[in-house]
């Protein structure tokens, strides 16, 4: 009922504004100067369609950060490239001078879109400003920030050797701090090739080319980022409300294969979908090789193409490829029946009544999959009937609101979505969060000395090959010990009139979209 | 003239009856008609249009639509008969009794029936739902606990235009005891008018199972229902638009059929078209 009146009111805008250039038009045998003028500012002006709309624009609130950055509002003092290397932004060079000490050495001529000068003064005071308000800030592990000269100089409180990708994240997007930040939730003052020049609750955010940019000033005038779900934007881009789509349903994507205005760019994203296991010692997925019979039972092909109609790729690590972690050296647990049963028979379990289940001191094995009524049972059928063929029996119960029992950990499989795997161009974070022991996010009360072993030498790996051997280690061993079932990452798509926008790249990660290389075409 | 009518009446009420078991014995007898097993999953064939393979197409798991919607019948009616029994039989009982003893019995009956009236009846199964837990055996709970205040209403009201009647009278000073004044004096009278309700309500309870369960509150995957059809189909309304139509369409021609049922009984139970 919404979505309709949604589609209803966003077809009545557009009669709107097509009665509008009609009258434009018309007027234009008297006045004709004034409306070139109008009609060429309307031309290079672009409706676009966020991954999500986020409410608020000020970084130093919860993720309002990210719709800065993809905005193109936002800077931050170095950022991730599509290619996931780190690229010096605001800052034009960084050192680490030793394991708890970084310099990075501001960009000069950089200018806010209100003609501030971008000082090393003002860095330092955004990013204060960031770590006190916003609940992430402790992530950082900032114990000091202090002004040299043209460098400001980070001193972390241990040795931290995620943080030159930390400070990637969005929610240390430098703001004016000398301007009137207090209705910086609407308007921020920033750095970006944009700026704000209205912001609409819920509706929409209008965006204007910052004039005093320090690189290349954007050639696109002016965006209007639109709230749209994400089951519509296909038919929105196809009805021509809007220019660009950056994450549209993949279930929607065959009406626009084949089309020649819009084009389908793509790229495998950051994010993952897993499904939570239960690893308490009571429950019964707390064995190990229980876990892992789940494991080896799902076709991820079939599961990657039930989810994401052929724009998802299967997964059986925590990180998807694109990320760089060298995932292809881990080894996860390949569609094999046979294995699954030989780990089922070493988890005690068979089917000894022959009532096509397995059982276990006389009692059959039994397991819910909880997920949340909102959310599309494809995959959890699919499973279902992927665990039926191993002798498993499975329940699917769809729940109103998940959060408790996640909260509590009171379930025996629960169906998750889309975690980022890498917010803030590392994945050391996302790792901690979900599988540290006592961790918030730790959904499944999994706990590994292994594991743990492996987060403390993250912590201390410096260099950037030790890094990565250090990230593939994290990976074989959680997928040795699966207290999730990696499933699949879904591509990051993004829909584009390819006869209005040009020259658009797509990020793995999400929260990067708009970019002054925008090319208006014709 | 008007034995035209009546008989196109019966004519009515007979192809409407017909209708109606022809939909009972096709759900009831869905194994038998459905090609293929409406939980087989077919990963070569997922969201394929309809063909002769799959009249009905196929969705998200390549399971068959048609015999998923023979199958879904089954629940989708069986709950629908199901819940109107129960809030029926309990409703005429709860009203006939506290329309015939009146005092401090209807008060008290009355009294929780108008309680349960004050909220609106969709909303408050949902809410009951949504705090006992999803399900079909809930969603049964939920529907029967709101909605046999309506049946006790009515009966209620016709038992008191009936009660001082001069044969009811009659009967209790021939010592006829209570409950025989209730069983053969006054149920006979006020159950077929009532059944034309019923029958009518059979169309709106399915209704109301196919929204809970578009909602997610109704039948749980993978069991097949009508209303969760529509709800897994939405997602796919562009790319496959065959996964809303045909549950859609049937949930819509067995609502017309009930409906029509209920007119027609009304037509031949009731010629002179008094409201009930």
């Amino acid at each position: 009922m919404k979505k309709t009146l949604v589609l209803l009111m966003i077809a009545a805008m557009t009669f709107a504004s097509l009665a509008g250039c009609g009258k434009e038009v018309s007027k234009s045998d008297k006045s004709s100067d004034k409306v070139s003028v109008s009609k060429e500012a309307q031309d290079s002006h672009v409706n676009i369609a966020l991954f999500t709309y986020i409410e608020g624009m000020d970084p130093a609130t919860d993720w309002c950060g990210w719709n800065l950055t993809r905005c193109g509002v936002g800077e931050t003092l170095v950022t991730v490239n599509e290619n996931m290397e780190i690229e010096p932004l605001l800052a034009d060079s960084y050192e680490q001078v030793d394991d708890t000490t970084y310099s990075f050495h501001i960009r000069k001529g950089v200018k806010f879109s209100n003609g501030t000068e971008l000082t090393p003064e003002i860095v330092k005071a955004s990013i204060e400003r960031s770590i006190e308000n916003n609940s992430r800030g402790q992530d950082l592990k900032i114990d000091s920030i202090k002004v040299d000269g043209e460098n400001v100089i980070f001193t972390t409180k241990e040795p931290f050797s995620a943080f030159v990708y930390n400070m990637t994240e969005p929610m240390t997007v430098i703001v004016d701090t000398t301007a009137d930040t207090s209705n910086y939730d609407t308007k921020p003052i920033c750095t970006g090739p944009y700026y704000v020049k209205e912001y609409v609750s819920e509706e929409k955010i209008e965006l204007e080319a910052n004039e005093n940019y320090w690189d290349k000033v954007a050639e696109i005038k002016s965006i209007t980022a639109l709230n749209i779900d994400s089951d519509t934007k296909t038919d929105a881009i196809l009805a021509g409300d809007i220019d660009l789509a950056q994450g549209p349903a993949a279930t929607t994507l065959s009406n626009v294969e084949g089309n020649d205005d819009v084009d389908i760019v793509k790229v495998t994203g950051t994010r993952e979908n897993d499904f939570w296991l239960n690893c308490k010692e009571d429950s019964p997925l707390g064995d190990v090789n229980l876990r892992l019979a789940l494991s080896y039972a799902i076709d991820r092909d079939v599961v990657a193409k039930v989810a994401g109609n052929g724009y998802s790729s299967p997964l059986t690590t925590a990180f998807p490829e694109t990320v760089g972690y060298d995932s292809d050296k881990v080894k996860g647990q390949n569609y094999d029946v046979d294995k699954a049963k030989e780990c089922l028979e070493n988890a005690g379990y068979k089917d000894s009544d022959s009532d096509g289940y397995v059982d276990k001191n006389g009692e059959n094995l039994e397991l819910k999959i909880s997920l949340s009524s909102s959310s599309n049972s494809a995959v959890s059928e699919t499973l279902q009937d992927m665990w039926e063929k191993i002798g498993v029996k499975t329940e699917i119960e769809m729940l109103e609101d998940t959060s408790t029992i996640r909260k509590n950990g009171d379930f025996d499989i629960l169906a998750d979505s889309g975690w980022q795997t890498v917010n803030a161009g590392d994945g050391q974070k996302y790792l901690a969060n979900r599988w540290k022991t006592d961790s918030t996010d730790n959904y499944g009360k999994y706990t590994s000395e292994k594991f743990e072993a492996v987060l403390e030498k993250l912590d201390k790996a410096f260099d950037k090959d030790e890094r990565i051997a250090a990230f593939v280690e994290a990976q074989q061993v959680l997928a040795d010990e699966s207290p999730c079932i990696w499933l699949y990452a879904n591509d990051n798509i993004t829909l584009v009139n390819s006869k209005k926008i040009g020259n658009v790249t797509v990020f793995p990660i999400d929260y990067y979209l708009v970019t002054n290389e925008w090319t208006l075409e014709n | 003239m008007d034995k035209i009518k009546r008989n196109r009446d019966y004519i009515a009420l007979f192809m409407a009856v017909f209708a109606a078991i022809v939909f009972i014995l096709i759900a009831t007898f869905s194994y038998k008609f459905a090609p293929n097993n409406p939980l087989a999953t077919d990963y070569d064939n997922l969201l394929k249009a309809p063909c002769s393979q799959y009249f009905f197409g196929t969705d998200q798991l390549g399971r068959d639509i048609f015999s998923r919607i023979l199958y879904g019948g089954r629940t989708s009616l069986l709950i629908a008969f199901l819940v109107t029994a129960i809030i029926s039989v309990t409703g005429i009982v709860i009203g006939a009794v506290s329309g015939f003893c009146g005092g401090v019995v209807d008060g008290i009956l009355m009294r929780i029936s108008d309680m349960l009236m004050a909220f609106p009846g969709s909303i408050f199964t949902i809410a009951l739902v949504s705090f006992m837990g999803t399900g079909l055996v809930n969603l049964i709970i939920a529907m029967s606990l709101t909605g046999w205040t309506y049946y006790a209403r009515l009966s209620r009201s016709m038992v008191l235009s009936i009660k001082n009647n001069n044969y009811i009278e009659q009967a209790r000073l021939g010592g006829a005891n209570p409950i025989k004044v209730l069983n053969c004096y006054i149920l006979p009278v006020i159950i077929p008018p009532l059944l034309v309700y019923i029958s009518q309500d059979i169309g709106s309870k399915l209704l109301t199972i196919a929204g809970l369960s578009l909602l997610g509150l109704g039948s749980q995957p993978p069991t097949p229902e009508w209303g969760y059809m529509l709800s897994e189909g939405k997602e796919y309304m562009n790319s496959a638009p065959w996964m809303l139509l045909f549950p859609g369409i049937i949930i819509l021609i067995n609502v017309i059929v009930f409906n029509l049922l209920g007119d027609a009984l009304q037509n031949v139970l009731n010629p002179k078209k008094s409201a009930i």
